[in-house]
């Protein structure tokens, strides 16, 4: 393997475990679960949340197990980990604009805190590994549409 | 102005997903919806250029991989090669997958036509280090042979001097030859030359080629020929099944020796898309991710479109009030500001749900994304009694079940056709889309987006059950074997999903000013009389109406206004939150309509989950049952089903009211 493949598995392997870990804490908040920390790590408890972090902790998880094509599985988490932080980015950026526009009673007192998610930053560091491997995730090789 | 000397007829044809409809955009100027997935034209299309003293009129036709028909699409194709003469064959080839694309050249050569090859997508052979010497090309296959970029509009100037060329040229004889079928083709040749009729119509020597290729279609032309006995008594004699792989070997000898000679390099190796594709439509992962990504759109289409679709609604708001306040006979201001604006407005709130949702799937089409859902969901398909060629159909569904139901035309077997027909219309469209966010909005805004997404799950488990259910009870046997060719990933351009959102989002509009507005008035009339009763209240027509059928859906737990909305949701389903507002005097403010619906103490969490059930399972529209028809043409399908869609939508209502009434309501 080289260095660098060896890096990006490392890499992929440290995400993995975050998005494991929090998508099982979003899982159980959203079941229920009310643990005392939760609210600090932004973890909001939604089910949907946490297959979405699972989901994508499972694509880094998979580099390790498919290991003919090792980057693969990591630079297409990263892909997908900066797709849902630029979901949880969109969908905040609604809210700002409907508490600018029609005040906080519009949006039911939501403030940017609420907003927050552990998409988001583990989304951010997703996209800091895909500034670091940009030229490994190659989309920019993919020809343009319709062609 | 351009003076026109010479009319010249192209048929555009190709392999699917080649580019064909992106070339005839670019040649006519037109906006022909594109996708990067095969199937996208489903019928012949025709636009006009006039260039160099030359009207060139342009028919897309749909993709095909030969020209002995399979489905209904490539049959459009291949008839209008052989029936209609085009004055030149324009095949769109695809320059990254030639031996495949130029099995077609090689049937298109031996009929004769005068051919020019667009070698459109050169840049993704190129980015691969690829060359193409077009010259060779030319040489071997007698017709000249243009590099194209279609999205791009690179070569357009080039290919259409050459149509004009190869329009005024004969066309270069060029034949593969078939060793020891020879004799064969001669025989039969001479065969089919003794009609004199059908030998002046039609090549004989291609002609000698398809009957033992066995072609159905070139049987019945000559079925009640009286050359037709001979024919037959020879035929029987030769194993045609070993003359047709023959037939196929010699083309692709053929085709291997020109790629040979003009394609430098051209190497299989693992590309990005492959690379892509271990993750997309991996065994385990792969359906997860599409869930995922479904969900994440759904989430988008929910929540970004709010503070759009509070700016719309406040604007409607404003109108209506000052149309209430200024606008004299008092009727007429009603008739403007409750029936008009409160209706159309309350369907127009929703165009930033329609706009992001098409963008979405716009991006999710050009990007070839969907085609591996189709390749995902084969598997699944192929245990509910359906084939993956059935998903490219369903997935259509949902942005709107018309095309949909036309793209079923790609599958070749009638019996597949059918059930995913009957299974399109579950598919929720976008006319769907605005009651969801409407009650989704209002009874479950904390999950709104998730009960959204849980809609168009439902509409799947319906369209699933209903396959199986026909698959073993109606069409018994197996469902067709399913080959799909996965194309290459691409990053979507703006302009292509720009134009793909805008007709989306111009016809939703129009629909809106058109059968809507229709709909919205009749409401309003019917709530307003007869003269001098309470506006949309139990004494009006309208209130009479619903008295009489509100004993039908009592026990799903909707009361008479709910049932009028559903009834005129029959025409198309927008009405029913355009009829909501005029029935429960929201005048022209949905927020108040959500108010209104939260106030009612006969609507819960329950029922409004039911109703949302209801109105994405019974028929989408009228439109919908026309089109059933016409590609069925049975009335007893049709009518199958309409009843069909009500008795489930009704049943599970029922379930989900009786349930979860005293559960949860």
């Amino acid at each position: 393997m080289k260095e660098d493949d060896s890096r990006l598995m490392w890499f992929g392997a440290l995400l993995a475990a975050a998005y494991l870990v929090f998508g099982t804490l979003e899982v159980l908040g959203g079941i229920g679960y009310d643990g005392e920390r939760l609210g600090d790590l932004y973890v909001q408890g939604g089910i949907m949340d946490g297959l979405v972090l699972l989901v994508i902790g499972a694509v880094f998880a998979f580099g390790w197990k498919e290991r003919d094509d090792p980057s693969v599985f990591p630079l297409m988490g990263i892909s997908l980990g900066t797709i849902f932080l630029v979901i949880y980015l969109v969908l905040m950026g609604a809210n700002l604009l409907s508490l600018l526009m029609f005040g906080s009673e519009h949006v039911d007192g939501w403030t940017i805190a609420d907003g927050m998610r552990p998409g988001i930053y583990l989304g951010v560091i997703s996209a800091l590994g895909g500034v670091v491997w940009r030229k490994r995730l190659s989309l920019t090789m993919l020809s343009r549409a319709g062609a | 102005m351009q003076d026109v000397s010479k009319n010249v007829r192209v048929a555009l044809c190709g392999n699917p997903n080649v580019g064909k409809s992106s070339l005839f955009n670019a040649l006519t100027d037109s906006r022909q919806h594109v996708g990067n997935w095969p199937g996208v034209t489903v019928e012949r299309k025709s636009g006009y250029r006039v260039y160099r003293g030359h009207r060139i009129e342009i028919v897309d036709l749909p993709g095909t991989y030969s020209l002995i028909a399979s489905s209904k699409d490539e049959e459009v194709a291949t008839k209008y090669i052989i029936e209609e003469s085009p004055d030149v064959v324009l095949q769109v080839v695809d320059s990254s997958n030639l031996e495949r694309n130029l099995y077609l050249t090689m049937q298109l050569m031996e009929f004769g036509k005068p051919m020019v090859l667009a070698m459109n997508m050169s840049d993704i052979t190129e980015d691969r280090g690829d060359s193409l010497d077009l010259d060779v090309l030319k040489r071997f296959l007698g017709a000249p042979a243009v590099r194209t970029v279609a999205s791009e509009g690179i070569g357009l100037e080039e290919l259409l001097d050459a149509i004009v060329g190869v329009a005024k040229r004969i066309p270069v004889d060029r034949r593969v030859g078939y060793g020891e079928l020879e004799a064969t083709i001669s025989d039969l040749r001479d065969m089919v030359e003794r009609d004199a009729e059908i030998s002046s119509r039609y090549p004989s020597r291609w002609m000698a080629t398809r009957l033992i290729e066995n072609d159905s279609y070139v049987k019945g032309l000559l079925a009640d020929r009286p050359i037709w006995k001979d024919l037959e008594a020879y035929l029987s004699n030769i194993d045609r099944e070993e003359g047709e792989m023959d037939l196929a070997d010699s083309r692709y000898t053929v085709i291997d020796e020109v790629v040979a000679l003009s394609c430098k390099r051209c190497k299989p190796k693992r590309s990005v898309s492959d690379s892509m594709d271990r993750v997309l439509v991996h065994r385990y992962l792969g359906i997860p991710i599409f869930l995922i990504l479904l969900w994440g759109a759904f989430e988008l289409t929910f929540s970004a479109a709010a503070p759009f679709m509070d700016l719309i609604d406040a604007g409607f708001a404003e109108l209506g009030d000052w149309v209430a306040g200024n606008v004299r006979p008092e009727w007429l201001a009603s008739l403007l500001a409750d029936g008009v604006i409160g209706g159309v407005g309350s369907v127009l709130i929703f165009l930033p749900n329609i706009v992001i949702m098409f963008m979405i799937l716009g991006i999710l089409e050009d990007s070839g994304y969907m085609a591996r859902v189709a390749f995902l969901m084969d598997r699944l398909m192929s245990r509910v009694g359906l084939q993956g060629k059935s998903a490219i159909p369903l997935i259509m569904g949902f942005g709107c079940n018309l095309p949909a139901i036309m793209a079923t035309r790609s599958i070749e077997d009638r019996k597949d056709r059918l059930i995913t027909i009957m299974v399109t219309p579950f598919m929720s469209c976008s006319a769907r889309l605005p009651v969801y966010i409407l009650f989704a909005g209002a009874f479950f805004s904390h999950m709104a987006g998730t009960i959204v997404f849980m809609m168009y799950m439902i509409g799947i488990a319906a369209a699933i059950f209903t396959a199986m259910a026909l698959r073993a009870f109606v069409f018994k046997g197996e469902p067709s074997a399913f080959i799909m060719e996965l194309p290459p990933y691409r990053l979507p351009t703006t302009r292509s999903v720009g134009v793909h959102t805008w007709d989306r989002a111009f016809l939703y509009v129009k629909k809106a000013g058109t059968i809507i507005l229709l709909g919205v008035v009749a409401i309003w009339a019917l709530a307003s009389l007869p003269f001098g009763v309470e506006y949309g209240s139990e004494a009006s027509w309208i209130g009479a109406i619903g008295k009489v059928i509100e004993p039908l859906v009592e026990p799903l737990g909707f009361d008479w206004r709910i049932a009028v909305a559903l009834l005129f949701g029959f025409v198309a389903k927008e009405i029913i939150v355009g009829g909501l507002m005029t029935l429960y005097g929201a005048g022209q403010n949905e927020n108040a309509l959500t108010d209104a619906l939260k106030a009612d103490g006969s609507l819960n969490q329950v029922n409004a989950f039911g109703l949302m059930t209801f109105s994405l399972l019974y028929m989408p529209c009228v439109a919908t049952a026309g089109i059933i028809w016409g590609e069925t043409r049975s009335w007893k399908w049709t009518m199958f089903s309409i009843v069909y869609g009500i008795v489930l939508a009704y049943a599970i209502a029922l379930l989900i009211w009786q349930v979860g009434g005293p559960l949860f309501g």
